[in-house]
């Protein structure tokens, strides 16, 4: 009797043009993908979070070449969802992400809520740079 | 990014007949409300009932609306769903704004 064939962890893996009209169509997959899945509670914040690290990478890590591609993979790995991204832009600066302090309501800031809204609904988040490359991983819990 | 204004005794209705406030669309959202605003007076009510996504750049359009209105003027929003009612309490953005949670009984309820 041939064995069961397990099932893949890897949900969707992409490679794309770094373009933020692009988006919408990476988060209509995404969303394709965690559909029956035990991840697909997690659908509102997985858009949020990928939406801004995709603008991150479209307006920050290309803004210094102008055109350039990104990568993406969401895994299934034990208890959490796993959402790689890669992209051959500049580094972030440091070398680190950042902070993800909020901007106070009452300044009416226009931007900088990227990164704190990727922080508070992400579990862990790790990068590297690694032979010119961004390499970002986003884990989210399972609930 | 299609806006549809509605003039009512207490209020100007700008309801959104998109699905998305977007970094592709942000621009254009704070243009057209700009240019919308820019026709009247007193208070806005901003009907988000078909906008099911939002990002950073389509809140800071958001934001953008309201610090480009005149002095008299007042932005309120209304029927968030799911996902933009999640960013602007993330950001704590739903402290600066009046929030109603249906457009059509805001407009009749409230007469100023």
């Amino acid at each position: 009797m041939p064995a069961k064939k397990p099932d893949s962890p890897i949900l969707l893996a992409l490679c794309l043009p770094a373009l933020n009209v692009a988006t919408p169509d990476v988060l209509r997959a995404c969303i394709n993908a965690l559909a029956g899945s035990k991840a697909a509670p997690l659908g509102d914040d997985v858009q949020i979070v990928l939406a801004e690290a995709v603008n991150n990478i479209v307006e920050h890590a290309y803004i210094c070449m102008g055109f350039g591609a990104l990568a993406l993979r969401i895994s299934l790995t034990g208890q959490s969802l796993k959402i790689d991204l890669i992209d051959w832009g500049c580094p972030l600066p440091n070398l680190s992400l950042p902070a993800g302090h909020a901007p106070e309501p009452e300044t009416l800031s226009e931007g900088g809520y990227g990164w704190l809204l990727i922080r508070s609904l992400v579990s862990t988040l790790e990068y590297q740079r690694l032979a010119d490359s961004n390499q970002l991983s986003l884990h989210f819990d399972l609930c | 990014m299609e806006l549809i204004v509605e003039h009512h005794a207490a209020a100007t209705l700008i309801r959104v007949n998109a699905t998305r406030i977007d970094a592709p669309t942000a621009l254009h959202f704070k243009e057209e409300m700009r240019s919308t605003t820019g026709k009247d007076e007193g208070r806005f009510i901003l009907d988000l009932q078909h906008v099911t996504f939002i990002d950073s750049s389509g809140l800071g359009a958001v934001v953008a609306s309201m610090k480009q209105l005149r002095p008299g003027q007042t932005l309120e929003l209304a029927a968030l769903q799911p996902i933009v009612d999640k960013v602007f309490r993330l950001t704590r953005m739903d402290t600066i704004f009046a929030i109603h949670a249906d457009a059509d009984r805001a407009v009749a309820s409230e007469k100023t």
